[in-house]
């Protein structure tokens, strides 16, 4: 126990005192006796069955008294005693390095009785001598070198060699400087001799010289703490050495992450002692820049002074720098005498401090080198004011200038404290996680994210993503499924700017997930059943309730066995196609009849008829959904297996299934139910929901030509039972209620869809098959009524069009006289039929200026399409009944007054469309 | 109701025949909204567009002991509504 | 995961959240996850005076659970297709 400063006794000299009983008498605590006659029988033991031991435990051989710490001076202890020794002795070496120089600890002594704690005997005399040499500027490798201790001790003699050495080239360059600005000041000194105002240079002197004075006490406290800082890290490092871990804290024991975790703290701990050198350094640097800055300010005001041969500012400006940097030189001094050795610390003088307190080199933060430079600047900039001679008042004034950017520098520096403050106290428990503790997380959560089959949950994001990048450019089309988010899209804690690595580690991230997800599929896979309730790589218990998005069932509800067909659909009969012998000579109207009857396979006949009411508003629903789902089916398909060339099998398995799928959509429609089944045909109640109509077109993409026309022919033959047709007089009072915003919303749906999806068919129909059309339309459907409504003015104008079109390019199909016969009857029938109506086509204004007109366009566009197939007679007649509207239109463009340019363009537009058919326009007309 | 041609098994189905079309929604807090129902899911959540919503406030102040009820109205272009605050979905009323 | 897709295609819109308390807070929709709490960046309160306690708040978390409402802006959101995910959504959950 020689190291708590007890004397050493020696455990065999107590025993024999105890047993002599001498101890009892020396102490006041309670001795215990084991009885008065133990008498040492326990050396008189004879214990048997000893021979086996060494077998046993391996022969050892005599034991040594190695053991025993009580007793350093044993023979055999020496070895072990070294080595403790050179372990207390490495980390002090380097203690007294730091502390040496810098140390404001007062007094040499208790360092000294510090050191003496690790005192023992031999070796010790040998560090104190090694310590004392040390201060000789000798090189570090004149020491002596023992084994392995020494370095240590060299290496701080190294660095304490290296800092003083910097120090004396600061000495240098400030000796130069001083000498520069002895003769500066001598020059000076000739030119400021004419001064007047010397009283006022002298309050600023003072002035001055206070606030340098104040800024140097900062600036030395600020050291003070700086090497205090220094001196607690120090020791505590030391403690680390020392302390012997426990058992958790063993490297084999911890996670890896934690044994990371500390590897970088200590890293970083080292790091900052470095940074610390580091910044005495650049802050001794710093000095000395501002050092000069001084000076070339001095000089400035040299040469201006020098420029002008104004009154002096005095000399006092350069007398107080040379005396500051006297003041520093000193110093410097004092400091390199402190870094000698503390044997030698006793034998220095703190003398010629023109400054009170200070005892070490001003070290300045930014701050306060900011304070004083402007406090430099203001001084200057006064000194030149007062060059030129101005007036007391105005100096006053300055003066509070200064005072008041003095205050104002002042307050900035607080709020930046103040700022500072708040960040160290928010981010204090910054840190506790590592930046791999973070990404483990984080891979958790992408795997939760991430899964095999992007579209499962993340459709709506995948297909509005897909859609947007073909609207926007055609670049990025390989990207067929969105990564979420660039760096992942859940937040890393760290930004992204500059990440070169970053990419890398999230693709490793990725990889690692895509096993992550495999693995689990495959886990899944082995579970079986259990896997619906798992979820995969969770964290915690999975068997919650709250993540099964659906409510717990209450009832148990009977499923139905597959889709059960309604009794009354069972009437699925092909029908003929529309032959081209069977046009007798009958008249229009009934020859169109007649056509449209077969094509719609006898439906006249009602053999299968049966009568039913409308479907309801749920079960139009209901099918509607049911279609839903079978085209989405099939659009699922479509992208699934676009016909891979070379598996045959698939392919066609592949084509099965769509076709199933589409049989089941074109049942489902309802379009071959028999046209009487009910009013309104199935299949035109299904298109009477918006829904409907919207499901249209992606229907129809699937269904073939044949298919199509069928379609058609059904759609215009009950034409007029579509809601919008019925429903469309509501139009016509322009009053804003909800029915009519819905029955404009459905037109407009209609519109879009319906028209959209019926026009390929149109386009590439024969003239036959749209005299046939429109025969059928006339016939079944009040055309009045139709011609009134939006939809039907687009579907007349696109059948008319269409003809137009097949006479036009004769090439191509060149129809039959009978057809045209056949077309030209038709339409007059139309033009018979349509005559009375013609002014009241125009639908009711809902909206003025140009968007009227625009209302308007289609049905000039109709007339103008009507036109075209008119026959003289016919033109005449349009003429006629049209003419009021078409010079009101003129009129009104031309000399109507309270319209802007655009709606009198649309306005004449409109009416040349009608005009241009009739081979006129508008500019003919004379107003 | 005719059950043979209904492939509805549980509410949610019936949530799903009123997608795209306008439906009533009753909210926790005396709300009430109409609107086009766009999408939902599981929690109830839903897009509705068009919509217009009813906020019943009763007013106390009235002499009586009776308060008298006003509402206030908004509309919406599209709305996200969170399903916590669902109490009902249903077809608008047809008057 | 519906919503959450859906608010995934609405990053970086300016969106107007209605909290249960009545507070309604306009700003640019920064980030959603799975349980729809959401981030808004450069946040306007809508009734500034009834609520001045947050004139100095730029940036703002919200948790899923008080939103009352979103208000989306319109033109950004396809409602069709809108419709079929919420299909493909009840058609999955029937599959589980």
């Amino acid at each position: 126990m020689s190291f708590f400063g007890f004397d050493q006794p020696d455990l065999e000299r107590e025993k024999l005192r105890f047993l002599e009983g001498e101890l009892n008498s020396n102490e006041d605590i309670p001795t215990y006796t084991w009885a008065e006659n133990y008498d040492g029988l326990g050396d008189a033991l004879q214990e048997g069955g000893d021979e086996l031991n060494d077998e046993t435990f391996g022969g050892i051989g005599t034991v040594g008294k190695d053991f025993d710490f009580s007793n350093p001076a044993l023979p055999g202890a020496e070895d072990t005693q070294k080595y403790r020794q050179g372990i207390n002795q490495s980390p002090l070496p380097s203690q007294k390095a730091f502390t040496s120089p810098l140390s404001t600890i007062p007094v040499p002594a208790p360092a000294i009785s510090l050191e003496s704690i690790w005192d023992d005997k031999s070796p010790f005399s040998l560090r104190l001598n090694g310590a004392a040499r040390t201060p000789s500027r000798g090189p570090p490798t004149s020491t002596p070198r023992q084994s392995g201790i020494r370095t240590l001790q060299e290496i701080e003699a190294e660095m304490r060699a290296a800092a003083e050495q910097s120090r004396e080239a600061v000495a240098l360059q400030q000796r130069q400087q001083q000498l520069l600005l002895q003769q500066q000041r001598e020059e000076e000194e000739f030119y400021y001799r004419q001064r007047q105002q010397q009283e006022q240079q002298q309050e600023q002197e003072l002035r001055q010289r206070l606030l340098y004075q104040q800024q140097e006490q900062q600036q030395l406290q600020q050291l003070q703490r700086l090497q205090q800082q220094q001196h607690l890290q120090q020791q505590r490092e030391q403690q680390q050495h020392h302390r012997t871990p426990p058992p958790r804290m063993l490297p084999v024991s911890q996670s890896p992450r934690f044994l990371e975790h500390q590897r970088q703290i200590l890293l970083l701990q080292q790091q900052q002692e470095q940074q610390q050198l580091l910044r005495l350094q650049q802050l001794e640097e710093q000095l000395r820049v501002e050092e000069l800055e001084r000076q070339l300010r001095a000089q400035q005001i040299t040469s201006q002074n020098h420029y002008e041969r104004q009154q002096p500012s005095g000399p006092t400006l350069a007398e107080m720098e040379a005396r500051h940097q006297q003041q520093l030189m000193q110093q410097q001094q004092h400091l390199r005498q402190r870094s000698q050795s503390p044997a030698a610390r006793g034998g220095q003088h703190n003398g010629q401090h023109n400054v009170p307190l200070q005892e070490s080199m001003p070290y300045l933060p930014q701050s306060i080198q900011l304070q004083q430079r402007l406090l430099s600047e203001m001084a200057q900039a006064e000194f030149l004011r007062d060059i030129q001679g101005l007036s007391q008042a105005d100096q006053e004034a300055l003066r509070m200038e200064a005072v008041r950017k003095i205050l104002e520098t002042e307050k900035m520096e607080e709020k930046r404290r103040r700022k500072a403050a708040k960040i160290a106290h928010m981010s204090k428990y910054n840190d506790l996680m590592t930046q791999s503790d973070k990404d483990f997380i984080t891979r958790i959560q992408v795997s939760q994210l991430v899964s095999q089959d992007p579209y499962a949950d993340d459709f709506y994001a995948q297909v509005y993503g897909a859609i947007m990048r073909s609207r926007m450019g055609l670049g990025v089309e390989d990207e067929r499924v969105l990564k979420f988010g660039s760096s992942g899209g859940v937040g890393l804690g760290v930004p992204i700017k500059g990440s070169n690595r970053r990419p890398s580690a999230m693709q490793r991230m990725q990889q690692q997930v895509e096993r992550i997800v495999s693995n689990a599929k495959k886990r899944e896979e082995e579970k079986g059943l259990h896997a619906v309730h798992s979820l995969q790589g969770a964290l915690g218990r999975t068997s919650g309730r709250s993540y099964k998005a659906s409510p717990r069932q209450l009832l148990q509800v009977e499923s139905s066995n597959g889709p059960t067909s309604s009794p009354t659909l069972s009437n699925a009969q092909p029908h003929p196609h529309i032959s081209k012998q069977d046009i007798a000579s009958e008249d229009g109207a009934a020859q169109a009849a007649r056509l449209g009857r077969e094509a719609l396979g006898g439906a006249a006949d009602a053999t299968d008829l049966v009568r039913r009411d409308p479907l309801t508003h749920r079960e139009v629903l209901v099918t509607l959904e049911t279609l839903y789902d079978l085209v989405m089916n099939v659009e699922q398909l479509k992208h699934d297996e676009p016909h891979p060339e070379e598996q045959g099998e698939a392919v066609e398995e592949w084509k099965q299934q769509r076709d199933e799928l589409v049989e089941q959509i074109w049942t489902k429609l309802q379009v071959m139910v028999p046209l009487e089944t009910s009013n309104p045909h199935p299949f035109i109640s299904l298109l009477s929901a918006a829904k409907g109509k919207k499901l249209l077109p992606r229907v129809t993409r699937n269904l073939d030509s044949q298919r199509m026309f069928t379609l058609l022919t059904l759609l215009i033959a009950c034409f007029s039972q579509l809601d919008v047709i019925a429903n469309a007089p509501i139009l016509e009072n322009p009053e804003d209620t909800p029915e009519r915003a819905s029955v404009e919303r459905q037109t407009q749906a209609f519109l879009s869809s319906v028209m959209q999806s019926i026009l390929p068919t149109i386009v590439k129909g024969e003239l036959r098959l749209v005299t046939g059309l429109l025969g059928l339309l006339m016939d079944r459907n009040d055309v009045v009524a139709v011609a009134r409504t939006k939809p039907g003015v687009a579907l007349l104008t696109l059948l008319l069009t269409r003809v137009e079109l097949i006479k036009q390019s004769i090439p191509e199909e060149i129809p039959s006289s009978a057809d045209e016969e056949q077309w030209q009857m038709m339409f007059d029938h139309l033009f018979q039929l349509l005559t009375p109506h013609f002014t009241r086509m125009f639908p009711t204004r809902t909206e003025e200026g140009e968007a009227a007109e625009s209302q308007d366009q289609p049905v000039w566009q109709f007339l103008a399409a009507l036109a075209l197939h008119a026959t003289i007679q016919q033109h005449q007649i349009l003429v006629t009944s049209l003419r009021e509207k078409v010079l009101e239109n003129v009129v009104s463009a031309k000399k109507g007054w309270g319209m802007s340019e655009e709606e009198r363009q649309a306005k004449l537009a409109n009416v040349d469309l009608f005009l241009h058919a009739l081979g006129l326009e508008s500019s003919q007309i004379t107003v | 109701m005719d059950p043979s041609s209904s492939g509805i098994q549980e509410p949610f189905d019936l949530i799903r025949l009123s997608l795209s079309e306008r439906v009533f929604v009753k909210l926790r807090g005396d709300r009430e909204m109409t609107g086009i129902l766009h999408a939902y899911d599981g929690h109830m959540n839903l897009i509705l567009s068009d919509v217009e919503e009813t906020i019943m406030i009763v007013d106390e102040n009235t002499a009586g002991g009776q308060g008298a009820v006003s509402v206030a109205k908004r509309k919406m272009d599209m709305l996200f509504v969170r399903g916590d605050g669902v109490i009902l979905v249903s077809p608008p009323s047809r008057t | 995961m519906l919503i959450f897709s859906v608010f995934k295609t609405l990053t970086d819109q300016q969106v107007t959240v209605e909290l249960k308390n009545d507070l309604s807070i306009t700003g640019v929709l920064k980030s959603v996850d799975q349980f729809l709490n959401i981030r808004l960046d450069n946040i306007k309160v809508l009734d500034e005076a009834r609520h001045p306690h947050m004139m100095a708040v730029k940036n703002c978390f919200i948790r899923g659970s008080v939103v009352r409402y979103v208000q989306l802006p319109a033109e950004h959101v396809d409602t069709q297709l809108l419709e079929d995910a919420t299909r493909r959504e009840a058609q999955n959950q029937v599959k589980r």
